[in-house]
């Protein structure tokens, strides 16, 4: 539970009021562009630094006053590749058991399921260092994991990886969270939060803008799909929305080589669009009609992309 | 506790794993024992040379015979040129033209000795008091000959010479006040400039943890600032002896190096070793990147070495340079050492540079530790 | 010619870096700062300034010369270097020095007087507190120059005493005469030695200048190893390898890279030259381009050895540390600390390959007075040096890069 979080930096508030609370055993999505206060919010739950006001409690302990025996219920998976590269991937996996307080034979185990479980069982013994960006993410995981925290949470775990391993390792964020474990999942790939969590946290500027489930969010925007108009030239298309009363100017959204339109049922007025667009003397090159998506909420809200 | 150890284990690891942590930790001190423990080892090893030219006269002889005499310096007769050749070669430190006809030099007073010399080193300098010693028996031998009847000088030269010379014992006081033999002190300060090039720089790792985002990662887990810090400072500590104690054994049996009473040696090396350790970890508070902590720190060890007299004497600096040299670590380490080194073991001098030591140790560690945060 | 530009892009990267410049600029600054402390006023002063110190006899000479020495000599004589206090027991001595209430102590047994008589050997202890090395020095030379003194004077009466029974006169003299001393026997009655060059023309080489020159040449090989570090580390970054795919070929990277460390070595040099010059009025010799060439080809070839280094290492971690290490121990090595003389035989043939051994000799030799025609052969080879270590560094660099890149 995180309530009116908020952490200065140098006079620039990186994080502003941020309150949101995480069910037991739910997967919760934290989806924002860069810089948009993610990470910064996830380094003050994990305890790295505290707070400039607010609160934060993990399963009812307070973090900020004890942090040490709140991060005990946490697993934390960050954004860099944070192994020791010359060690091997067991070396890896043993040192940051023993730093969460295992040892011995109860060590060895744990460590052997964890490798198993990101199927790197044979290259245990390798260095770090020579692994794929995949390979690593998923030692990277697995340290995360060995001592069975109650929370795990993930900060950008897939940048920079090829399919195959962002697929094993969306599957075996997916399975943890069946098996019962809380997932703080932060990105700014939509199609992964789309894919594991329920609840979803958007994140602009360091505040939050929108916080429901998936559907309560794609309602937000009136469940509507979003009709995308590709032109081959920049055209000045102002008196497009005068063309088209019927539908709102919020719904509207302008930019050089590109017309987006908001509505419910998209195939009712595409003809009508097409029509006044190419009379005002436009070429359309192509048409996209999208479901309504988190980024098609997000555009909503801040009039960006998710990926600006 | 089990944490600490952890942690002890992994940096020791990762520093032996490493590329240059086998060098630094061993081959360095290795090669350094070798070029400098022979300084250590006899100081009559290496006597100077001097070259002396000199023709058949009688005279001449005497003079060489008397000059010869004197046991700092090695002395080697040969023809001009070839002085002027060695001397030019740093062979030798210098060469001596004894003229021919000094009997008439003396009567017109002029000087009897030319000297030939390229550097006005230590050693170079340290020879003119004996020239001059056996000037002065050669003209006072020359006055009395010339004065008295019945003494004739070459004579007189030869019964000068066949007198045995005073023999002159150096010895360092000890503890338990007698004497012991003077053992060199010269490889002290160079050890100790070895040791904070090494240590400092295994300090600085931490800004490489913090690159590799594994340092953000540790304070996140349920080990605490304290137990993570007294992890790596202890393992630093532990490095610090490595490489002491290689080179301590490598002094030891090629060259047969003491190191004093080791009741005593080992606590003050340990401070000595703190002492650094403190530095480092200052410096790595101080800059951003390991690259940058090597800069300044070597910056800083290399001036603090010059002004702390590791690499030429206190004795011949201007009395406030003295003074000054007192601000740096190392002059107390050097006379803590000196002390336990020669047996002197002097309590006052030995406390007082335990106090400022540990004065500077709280002095690093205060601005070292108020740094150590998440980033 | 690419590499021009590589260059240049390294000094306008290094222009940027503000603590940069500060450590470039600073660094010689301070160094020439405490040199000049250290051994700025020997230039006036004749001798090497020591304190005072406090030197404890106990004579326990039958006879009168250690009297003699005790009061003649160290008390009036050497007032103003030694305080002279007169000690009964042995054991009294050893206590004051072990407190540390006396710096030297002298032990004069009690056949002192007669040995010297008689020619024969006698022992003094000269017992010293651990810092009093050069104190020590002194006053065994004192002693000792007594010991001749009064050996000249015993063996001139006895020669007399002989020569007069001989004529069958038994001059008034006493067994035990009074010696005559000379005035005061320190002093000499006119200069006696007389200090040459080997050539005419040179002068004698002075602390401060061995100095200079030592630490110059041994900060030299501190800045290219810094250079080298930061080359390293741009290795290891991604700008390294695309720097790889564009036109630029190995020999010009290198090339590029060798400028940059150049003309940054050469800044660094002629900071210190000209510092201790304008400073410190340090003479460094007659011929300004006998320095400037060597100064140069000291830079190169060393420039030369760090780019190999450079080559032959994988991270700059494991160079950096070593690096520095390596660079003082080649320096201390090379005489840049201490005279050679206090080194094996081997290790100074081994040093020889090293430039800065080279250079600080060739430096020293200008600063004697030696002209640049004298100093052509030695720069030769300091740049065929440089041009070795080139040629190797591109070869280890070539292989390399066929390794991992095919």
């Amino acid at each position: 539970m995180v309530k009116d979080l908020t952490k200065k930096f140098k006079n620039i508030e990186a994080v502003k009021n941020v309150t949101f609370s995480v069910e037991k055993g739910e997967a919760y999505g934290l989806l924002g562009p860069n810089g948009a206060g993610k990470t910064t919010t996830i380094q003050m739950i994990t305890g790295l630094f505290p707070p400039s006001s607010g609160q934060i409690s993990i399963g009812g302990i307070d973090m900020i006053q004890t942090p040490k025996k709140a991060q005990d219920l946490i697993g934390i998976v960050p954004q860099e590749i944070a192994l020791y590269q010359n060690m091997s991937a067991r070396e890896n996996l043993k040192f940051w058991g023993r730093m969460y307080g295992l040892s011995g034979q109860l060590l060895k185990n744990r460590v052997d399921e964890a490798l198993e479980l990101i199927g790197l069982t044979a290259r245990a013994k390798d260095k770090v260092v020579t692994f794929s960006g995949g390979m690593k993410r998923r030692v990277n995981i697995a340290a995360a994991i060995l001592h069975r925290p109650d929370l795990l949470i993930m900060d950008e775990p897939t940048v920079g990886i090829d399919p195959q391993s962002r697929t094993h390792i969306l599957d075996t964020v997916r399975r943890l969270n069946v098996e019962g474990m809380t997932v703080i999942y932060t990105s700014h790939y939509m199609e992964e939060v789309e894919y594991l969590c329920e609840r979803i946290g958007i994140m602009d500027h360091g505040q939050f803008i929108a916080q429901g489930t998936i559907s309560e969010l794609r309602e937000s925007i009136g469940d509507r799909s979003r009709i995308l108009l590709s032109f081959s030239q920049e055209h000045n298309l102002q008196q497009v929305p005068v063309l088209l009363p019927n539908i709102d100017d919020k719904d509207i959204q302008l930019e050089e080589k590109k017309l987006t339109v908001f509505h419910k049922k998209p195939q009712e007025v595409l003809s009508e669009l097409v029509q006044q667009v190419t009379k005002a003397g436009a070429q359309v090159k192509a048409v996209e009609i999208i479901e309504p998506n988190l980024e098609s909420v997000f555009l909503h809200l801040t009039g960006r992309s998710l990926r600006d | 506790m089990h944490k600490v150890f952890t942690i002890i284990r992994l940096r020791v690891i990762t520093m032996l794993k490493s590329p240059g942590g086998i060098v630094i930790m061993f081959v360095m001190p290795f090669v350094f024992s070798v070029i400098f423990g022979g300084i250590s080892a006899q100081e009559t090893a290496n006597k100077p040379l001097v070259l002396l030219v000199a023709d058949e006269s009688e005279l001449s002889r005497d003079t060489v015979t008397l000059l010869e005499q004197n046991p700092q310096y090695q002395w080697l007769e040969v023809k001009e040129a070839e002085a002027r050749e060695k001397v030019k070669t740093q062979e030798a430190i210098a060469a001596i033209i004894i003229s021919e006809d000094f009997a008439s030099k003396i009567e017109q007073e002029l000087p009897i000795f030319e000297v030939i010399n390229q550097r006005q080193t230590q050693e170079y300098v340290a020879l003119q008091p004996i020239l001059e010693g056996v000037a002065r028996t050669i003209i006072r031998s020359h006055q009395l000959a010339s004065e008295v009847n019945g003494i004739e000088l070459s004579h007189l030269l030869k019964e000068i010479s066949s007198r045995d010379r005073v023999k002159l014992e150096r010895e360092i006081i000890q503890k338990d006040g007698n004497k012991g033999e003077t053992v060199s002190l010269m490889s002290v300060g160079f050890t100790i400039m070895f040791m904070m090039f090494g240590i400092a720089g295994a300090a600085s790792t931490i800004l490489d943890e913090k690159k590799e985002g594994t340092w953000q990662r540790v304070l996140t887990t349920p080990a605490t600032k304290g137990q993570i810090m007294i992890g790596y400072l202890v393992s630093y500590f532990i490095m610090g002896w490595i490489q002491l104690l290689v080179l301590m054994i490598a002094m030891s049996s090629l060259f047969g190096a003491v190191w004093g009473n080791l009741g005593y040696f080992i606590p003050f090396a340990s401070i000595v070793i703190v002492t650094i350790v403190g530095f480092g970890l200052m410096m790595a508070g101080l800059v951003k990147t390991s690259q940058q902590a090597g800069a300044l720190s070597t910056v800083l060890i290399v001036s603090s070495c010059m002004i702390g007299g590791v690499y030429w004497p206190l004795d011949i600096v201007p009395e406030v340079m003295q003074q000054i040299a007192k601000a740096v670590p190392q002059s107390w380490m050097m006379s803590g050492l000196r002390e336990i080194i020669s047996g002197s073991l002097h309590t006052d001098s030995l406390v007082k540079a335990v106090f400022v030591l540990l004065g500077f140790n709280l002095l690093f560690y205060s601005l070292g530790l108020k740094k150590i945060r998440y980033h | 010619m690419s590499f021009w530009w590589l260059a240049l892009k390294d000094m306008i990267h290094l222009g940027r870096d503000k603590k940069a410049i500060l450590t470039l600029v600073f660094m010689p600054i301070l160094l020439i700062g405490i040199l000049g402390a250290a051994f700025g006023n020997m230039f006036q002063e004749e001798e090497a300034h020591i304190q005072k110190f406090k030197l404890g006899i106990v004579n326990h000479d039958e006879g009168e010369l250690g009297e003699l020495l005790e009061k003649e000599l160290f008390e009036k004589n050497l007032a103003t270097t030694a305080e002279v206090e007169s000690i009964e027991h042995d054991v009294e001595l050893l206590r004051q020095l072990e407190e540390k209430q006396l710096s030297i102590g002298l032990i004069l047994p009690e056949t002192f007087s007669e040995s010297i008589l008689l020619g024969e050997e006698s022992s003094v202890n000269i017992i010293s507190i651990p810092e009093a090395e050069i104190q020590s020095s002194i006053v065994e030379i004192v002693t000792q120059q007594f010991s001749e003194t009064m050996g000249v004077e015993l063996t001139g009466m006895k020669l007399v005493a002989e020569a007069g029974d001989r004529a069958g006169n038994p001059a008034g003299f006493e067994k035990h005469p009074a010696p005559v001393i000379l005035g005061n026997p320190t002093e000499l009655p006119f200069d006696v030695l007389k200090e040459t060059t080997i050539e005419p023309d040179q002068k004698q080489v002075g602390s401060f200048q061995y100095y200079a020159a030592g630490m110059g040449v041994m900060f030299l090989l501190m800045t290219v190893v810094n250079g080298v570090g930061a080359m390293l580390e741009e290795k290891e970054q991604e700008v390294y390898r695309r720097i790889l795919t564009t036109n630029l070929t190995y020999s010009q990277y290198l090339l590029g890279k060798l400028l940059g460390l150049l003309f940054l070595a050469t800044i660094q040099l002629a900071i210190i030259i000209l510092g201790t010059k304008v400073l410190f009025d340090v003479h460094w010799g007659e011929s300004i381009a006998g320095i400037v060439l060597v100064g140069l080809a000291y830079v190169f070839s060393a420039c030369g050895l760090g780019v190999l280094c450079g080559s032959l290492l994988k991270t700059e971690k494991s160079f950096s540390t070593a690096g520095m290490l390596g660079t003082q121990i080649l320096a201390a090595a090379g005489g840049s600390m201490v005279p050679l003389y206090v080194f094996p035989e081997w290790l100074k043939e081994v040093v020889t390959i090293f430039p800065n051994a080279l250079a600080l000799q060739t430096f020293l030799n200008v600063m004697s007075g030696d002209h640049i025609q004298a100093v052509v052969y030695e720069a030769l080879i300091l740049i065929l040096m440089g041009i070795i270590f080139l040629v190797m560094a591109f070869m280890r660099l070539s292989l390399e890069r066929r390794k991992s890149y095919a």
